[in-house]
């Protein structure tokens, strides 16, 4: 594949630039340094492979000088196609479009193809490289930087990591003896749950004793409640007999007491209780009845006592007037002299007021005068107004004297810039003079350099030439190889004269034998001599020659240097050029230079000051307008509130503050003059209240025959609290009297009812003694006894009948009780029910044993039954043996993938690295013209090793830095013929990479690149005159075309 | 005739979730230790419910191996509910409960019937014997390798027999080949319907005369034990026609999800994705918890994010951390990256660079993956870990060397390819 023509849209410092057409199988860009070499070359590689995307740390290369981002590339592959390439930057490697010759669009999936399957990785390691990228020291530091140089070519740049990383991941996992890595942890794990999953199913066991042991005590408790239930009954047998003793013996003693008493024939029921209550029924009515004649005595006394000023009763309603206003009259007579006291006061007060608001106010002028909300909001609104125009009026004067101060400091500095500004002296030499004496500067270094190279070239020429002793000098080779040569064409001769004579006395085989050696040396002597006589002129020798040719042109290129020199001295204004003079042109225009920074400086300085000094000028203007305008409405304002205080008859010298005192003090003035007027009121209602009590009490007083002064009020006060006892103790008389007659007509009827019920008593004490056939109460007391001792026993014989019936259960069990009584006694019952208590503690005590050991048990096989740590475990077993498998599986993953990759690595190692090795030896033996014998790659080993001309075996580190770099572009000779063998054969490029080359090998690899150019388009990139010199010179010497030289 | 009762088996209670990677939180492995026992407590509640005649189970109720007492207890347990509601119940042993593993001596109820290892007719209503009959077995021993209907002889004809056994019908590969019979041998017995167990996805081999039905595990426990598990109620009509009746027992339901990376272009896609995956497994699971594993297929650009170190256990811990706290809970026991880069591998194959190499080399060992337990025995013989690791078959050395395929690329490749 060739690239035909390359066009950059926009690509670092190139807009709209075309190259091409590029026929030449070698075509060399020709620039000096900055002229974009390396971008032109970076730009080939993104248009085939891609651009970075966003994220790359790489140069973006923006279209610094315009244009759209991008370009194209025009190509023939080997197969004859031609196609554009179209890219710019974007999502991905950038979006490309492919065009044929034809203007036909090819999708974009068909460039690998054209592009052989290569990667940019490939493209950039091997076919398009850079000095640095041939020779980089990092990776010369890097142990495998064979490897990672030849495994580039192969796309296994990553190759050792990729065997790390393998290899790490496997020793995370797994390791043969480890015990920290991922499987034996688990595997611990495991192994412990397995065990504490033994121990837990050694549970069931115990599960199984425990329930035996169940059954066991289960039996024996049932033995032990069958042989407590027969123990219990006999001792309840037992028991009751000793509880039915003691009544048997009360029921055998009561038949017996009964059978000694009389018998008593009727007797009435609570007899004894009925008698001894009618007994005290008779004693409390004797007593009654003389009580109720005393009080018949007592009623007759009271209903004849005599009661004065009777006919008060009839005025009941009056007095009660008199009792109700009595302490109100008081009240009125003690208020009357305070509240006129209070009323002078109230007077004095209203005066004084009037005579603070003026003259002119009087009482109905204070009500007159319009206290309203609403006023007092106009006189607070005209206040604000005010307050609000007097502060602005203040503030716009303040801001009028801040803006002329800042105006003042201003013109100050203005003044300062400008004076700054005349004194300062105008610089020598503007920018453009500067920028240019300093590329003549630039220029001159450069063509220095390059005179002190063409010199020591020179130098060294001259000293390969030989300078030496004159040839034929003693010890010289050529004087050596003289006398060798004077020597053997002596024996030559001797040898020839010895064959000739002998020619004539033996045979003639030794004869032509003699004769032909003497003929050879001599002949062979002759020959050297004479070439020992052309050895004496340089030139007769091939090296010397080229030597020579050499010298010859650095001698013509110093004229032209120092020419050069010479042009740029007399424009830098130089009397010559050397390294100090540079240095001192240099210092010069850095003063120039400080010198016109700073005269633009005070030049800016000044414009800034002049321009601050206008606009706050103009800011100052503003200021005083704003003052004059706040003024005008203060003013305005003003006349509205004289307006509004003479429409209202007010003083024009009151301001809204005192119109608001005003109306202060006249509503102060008001609420004195309501005082005055509710004080007057409330005397007069005094007065009423005192005449109509009087009014009251008088006509009572004369009815009853009290006399008073009506006018001394605490007299009148004294004959009213009269009267008022007069009543009250004339109505409690009156009370009395008819008390007394209801109570002498109730104790009359008491009395008369007293009688009757004595007699009633004695006829019922009568009946009771006659019913019993007793002659007298202390007969009936007697037979009551005999009947009560009767009725106890038979109670007694009852009731221990019931108790034995109790405790012998119901029917004729109570006769078989009597009969077992009869054949015991109780310390026989006694003795055996002890016995069996005993029984039955012994056998408790075993149950509650058996019990606690059953209660045990049950809760030991709940806990067995019920443990959940089993199901938990082997939940975490199961889940382990998962995670260890899974983890295995990632090892053999890891390992697996290593296996394809060493496989892998293995058959390149055997089947393809032999062929590049090879080809690159070749390039090597050539580009060395021998010094080197040899590049090999030990087996079973990733490094490649040369071998010199000694037979010395030398890594790429004991190299020289050229011979590497030798050694490394002869394995990219090697790999390219090796990929061009099985795909596109794609452009090689190469930016400045022979710079460390030596004249000669230099254009030994010229003359590699001009013979590669059959089969790959080479493009070069340099700065180096020499270096395009030598593509040139191996071109001419392979009788081909010279290359294409493209000026950038 | 007419009968109605419920077909359990393989409750295998106590018997722990298998094939779990992740360390579950608090109260996910809660649910999974009782998942078992709540499943059981669902079929006792939904028999009594139903009031159904009988409870049948057909052998593997517990792993007597595991010696659990909480198994066999909470077994009991469940079985006396059903006899104090008056609903009889009939158990046979299999494999995992043989009859003369380990038991706890516990007590059964009356109403249960146990069948011994030879077969035994047992009516399921006393007073009316001849209404329906029930023809069990146990397994004696833990491995039965005989045909144990060739050992059932002829059957009451006038009677509505069922026959209850835990066997391998037709050889199925997935379980054990324990009491093989064929479908052949059940149809010829004689029996009218045949409640077994063994095979823990429910299937009902033959529809009628006779019906032969596997109603599958009461609970799933492994991830291949997806979807509703349950029971089944069967009613038998007077004419002796049985219609079926799944009813799912379930508490924690075990779901396979699959997602395909090839349409997402950011982490947060894949994440919504997963979020839309989860709702809708916790819809469907009708207020049950799901237990899932989540594979992650496809080409795309994802498969570089899913690559970098950790990132498959942070988007784990992720969705965790929204949907296992919650319940119904969803929990995620592990993703599975399958993902690969999104190239052309055919592209790459046919370059001529190392990686074209490595794939060619994967495609030669692809054609006999065995060689490859070579470079494994260094790990699978190894004294301490070959105990614990399952030998690697043909088919998981294939995946296995296609995910180092992958692994080998995205190490290899230079650039984003």
């Amino acid at each position: 594949m060739k690239i035909t023509s390359l066009h950059i849209d926009g690509f670092g410092r190139f807009n709209d630039r075309s190259f091409g057409p590029l026929t030449h199988p070698v075509t060399v860009f020709y620039g000096p340094n900055e002229a974009g070499k390396s971008t032109l070359l970076e730009f080939i590689r993104r248009i085939l492979f891609g651009f970075p995307d966003r994220r790359s740390r790489g140069n973006p290369y923006p279209p610094l000088a315009g244009g759209r981002h991008g370009g194209r590339a025009t190509i023939a592959t080997d197969a004859g196609e031609v196609i554009t390439i179209d890219r710019a930057p974007g999502r991905g490697d950038g979006p490309v479009s492919l065009t044929t010759d034809a203007g036909e669009t090819q999708p974009a999936s068909e460039l690998p193809r054209l592009l052989g399957n290569h990667s940019r990785s490939v493209f950039q390691n091997i076919f398009a490289f850079t000095l640095d990228e041939l020779n980089n020291e990092n990776l010369l530091n890097d142990d495998s930087v064979n490897w990672q140089l030849y495994s580039a070519g192969i796309g296994a740049i990553r190759l050792p990591d990729a065997l790390a990383t393998l290899e790490r991941r496997k020793r995370e996992i797994f390791v043969p003896r480890g015990s920290s890595q991922l499987l034996p942890k688990i595997a611990t794990n495991l192994e412990r749950t397995d065990s504490e999953l033994q121990q837990i199913a050694g549970h069931a066991t115990e599960y199984r004793r425990h329930s035996d042991r169940l059954a066991e005590v289960e039996r024996e408790l049932d033995e032990v409640r069958a042989r407590r239930l027969q123990i219990a009954s006999q001792q309840d047998r037992l028991q009751n007999l000793e509880r039915a003793w003691e009544h048997w013996n009360e029921l055998l003693s009561a038949e017996q007491r009964l059978t000694e008493l009389p018998a008593v024939n009727s007797f009435p029921e609570n007899g004894v209780t009925r008698l001894e209550s009618l007994e005290v029924q008779a004693q409390t009515a004797a007593r009654e009845l003389s009580d109720a004649k005393e009080r018949v005595r007592r009623a007759v006394a009271g209903v004849d006592q005599e009661i004065d000023h009777l006919t008060i009763l009839n005025k009941s309603t009056e007095v009660r007037a008199l009792e109700r206003g009595r302490s109100a009259f008081d009240q009125s007579v003690k208020d009357l002299p305070e509240r006129q006291t209070e009323l002078d006061s109230k007077c004095s007060e209203l005066a004084t007021s009037l005579a603070k608001l003026g003259p002119d106010w009087d009482a109905q002028r204070l009500n007159e005068f319009d206290l309203s909300l609403a006023v007092r909001a106009e006189v607070d609104d005209h206040g604000e107004r005010l307050r609000n125009s007097q502060a602005a009026v203040a503030s716009s004067q303040d801001a009028l004297a801040r803006e002329q101060t800042s105006l003042d400091d201003a013109s100050e500095a203005a003044q300062r810039a400008q004076s700054e500004h005349d004194t300062a002296p105008p610089p020598d030499l503007d920018e453009i003079k500067i920028r240019a004496r300093r590329r003549r500067l630039r220029q001159s270094r450069t063509t220095l350099d390059e005179l002190s190279r063409a010199e020591a070239r020179s130098r060294d020429l001259h000293t390969q030439l030989g300078d030496g002793p004159e040839p034929g000098a003693a010890g010289s080779p050529f004087g050596r190889l003289r006398l060798l040569a004077a020597a053997l064409g002596l024996v030559g001769v001797a040898l020839l004269l010895a064959g000739l004579w002998l020619a004539t006395a033996t045979t003639i085989g030794a004869v032509v034998v003699l004769a032909a050696a003497g003929a050879a040396l001599a002949g062979a002597a002759l020959s050297w001599f004479t070439r020992g006589q052309f050895g004496r002129q340089p030139t007769a020798s091939p090296a010397a020659a080229r030597v020579r040719t050499q010298l010859k042109e650095t001698d013509e290129e110093l004229p032209e240097i120092r020419s050069r020199l010479r042009a740029d001295a007399e424009a830098l204004g130089l009397a010559s050029i050397n390294a100090d003079a540079l240095l001192e042109a240099e210092e010069a225009l850095d003063e120039a230079d400080v010198s016109l920074r700073k005269w633009r400086q005070l030049d800016a300085e000044l414009s800034r000051t002049t321009e601050q000094a206008q606009r706050q000028t103009q800011r100052r203007d503003a200021a005083q307008q704003a003052q004059q305008d706040a003024q005008a409405a203060l003013d305005a304002e003003r006349q509205v509130w004289q307006s509004w205080l003479e429409q209202r008859g007010l003083l024009s010298a009151f301001s809204p503050d005192n119109i608001r005192e005003l109306s202060a003090s006249v509503d102060l003035a008001r609420t004195h003059h309501r005082d005055v007027v509710d004080m007057e009121n409330r005397i007069v209602a005094i007065r009423t209240d005192i005449a109509e009590f009087i009014a009251l009490a008088r006509p009572l007083a004369e009815a009853h025959g009290f006399a008073a002064e009506w006018n001394d009020y605490p007299g009148v006060a004294g004959i009213a609290d009269d009267l008022i006892d007069l009543h009250r103790n004339v109505t409690e008389a009156a009370r009395v009297r008819a008390d007394a007659e209801n109570e002498l007509a109730e104790a009359q009827r008491a009395f008369k009812q007293r009688q009757e019920t004595q007699q009633q008593i004695a006829n019922d004490i009568a009946a009771l003694l006659q019913s019993a056939e007793a002659e007298n109460p202390d007969d009936f007391r007697r037979i009551a006894a005999i009947v009560e001792q009767r009725a106890d026993l038979n109670s007694t014989i009852s009731n221990a009948r019931a108790q034995m019936q109790r405790v012998s259960g119901p029917g004729d069990a109570l006769a078989a009780l009597q009969a077992k009584l009869a054949q015991t006694d109780l310390q026989s019952i006694r003795d055996q029910a002890r016995q069996c208590e005993a029984q039955l503690e012994d056998i408790d005590a075993r149950r509650s044993e058996r019990d606690t050991e059953r209660g045990s048990i049950r809760t030991s096989l709940d806990a067995l039954a019920g443990e959940e740590d089993s199901s938990r475990l082997r939940l975490e077993r199961h889940r382990l043996s998962e995670e260890l498998q899974s983890h295995a599986q990632n090892w053999a993953v890891s390992a697996i993938a290593e296996t394809l990759i060493r496989q892998a690595q293995s058959k390149f190692e055997k089947e393809r690295q032999p062929d590049v090795i090879r080809h690159a030896e070749g390039f090597f033996l050539h580009f060395t013209d021998g010094a080197y014998q040899g590049v090999f790659s030990p087996l079973g080993s990733s490094e490649i090793n040369v071998r010199d001309a000694a037979g010395n075996i030398r890594t790429p580190q004991q190299l020289s830095r050229g011979t590497r770099e030798q050694l490394f572009l002869a394995l990219r000779f090697g790999l390219i013929l090796e990929l061009g063998q099985r795909s596109e054969r794609l452009p090689v490029i190469l930016d400045e990479a022979l710079v460390n080359f030596d004249p000669d090998r230099g254009v030994r690899a010229a003359d590699s690149f001009i013979a590669l150019a059959e089969t790959n388009q080479v493009l070069v990139f340099t700065c180096h005159p020499q270096i395009k010199d030598w593509f040139v010179k191996a071109a001419a010497q392979r009788e081909l075309a010279a290359p294409a030289i493209v000026e950038i | 005739m007419p009968l109605r009762f419920a077909h359990a088996a393989d409750l295998h209670l106590d018997s722990p979730f298998t094939g779990i990677k992740s360390a579950a939180p608090d109260n996910v492995a809660e649910a999974l230790y009782s998942a078992t026992f709540d499943s059981y407590r669902n079929i006792i509640d939904l028999c009594i419910s139903e009031r159904v005649d009988a409870l049948l189970i057909a052998g593997d109720i517990y792993d007597g191996a595991d010696r659990s007492l909480r198994a066999q207890r909470a077994f009991i347990d469940g079985l006396r509910s059903l006899d104090a509601a008056g609903i009889r119940s009939f158990v046979c042993h299999g494999n995992h409960d043989p009859l003369d593993g380990w038991e706890a001596r516990l007590a059964y109820p009356d109403g249960c019937h146990r069948f011994g290892p030879v077969f035994e007719a047992v009516p399921i209503f006393p007073e009316e014997p001849e209404r329906a009959l029930i023809y069990g077995i146990s397994y004696p021993t833990r491995e039965v390798y005989d045909n144990l209907v060739s050992r059932l002889g002829p059957v009451d004809e006038n009677s509505f027999t069922i026959g209850l056994l835990h066997a391998n019908v037709g050889g199925n590969t997935d379980h054990a080949l324990y009491a093989p019979c064929s479908l052949a041998d059940l149809a010829q017995s004689g029996i009218d319907y045949w409640a077994l167990g063994h095979v823990h996805t429910r299937q009902i081999l033959h529809d009628s005369a006779p019906t032969v039905v596997y109603p599958g595990n009461s609970q799933g426990r492994h991830p291949n034990e997806t979807g509703p598990r349950g029971i089944y109620l069967v009613e038998v009509d007077h004419a002796g026609s049985v219609s079926l009746d799944f009813r799912p027992t379930d508490t924690v339901r075990w779901e396979r999800v699959s997602i395909d990376i090839g349409a997402l272009e950011t982490e947060q896609d894949l994440l919504n994705e997963l979020d839309d995956a989860l709702q809708g497994l916790l819809d469907a699971a009708d207020g049950r918890s799901v237990v899932l594993r989540m594979a992650l297929t496809g080409r795309g650009e994802l498969h570089r994010f899913l690559g970098q170190p950790g990132a498959v256990d942070d988007l784990l811990s992720a969705i965790n951390d929204q949907w296992a706290e919650r319940l119904p809970f969803a929990w995620c026991e592990r993703i599975i990256d399958t993902t690969a880069p999104a190239i052309d591998r055919d592209a790459l194959r046919s370059g001529e660079d190392f990686l074209a190499e490595t794939l060619r080399t994967a495609d030669q060992l692809r054609e006999n993956p065995a060689t490859l337990q070579n470079e494994l025995t260094q790990l699978y013989e190894h004294n301490r870990y070959r105990r614990h690791l399952d030998a690697l078959t043909p088919d998981e050395l294939s995946a296995l060397l296609a995910e180092a395929e992958t692994l080998a690329v995205n190490l290899l490749a230079e650039d984003a390819r």
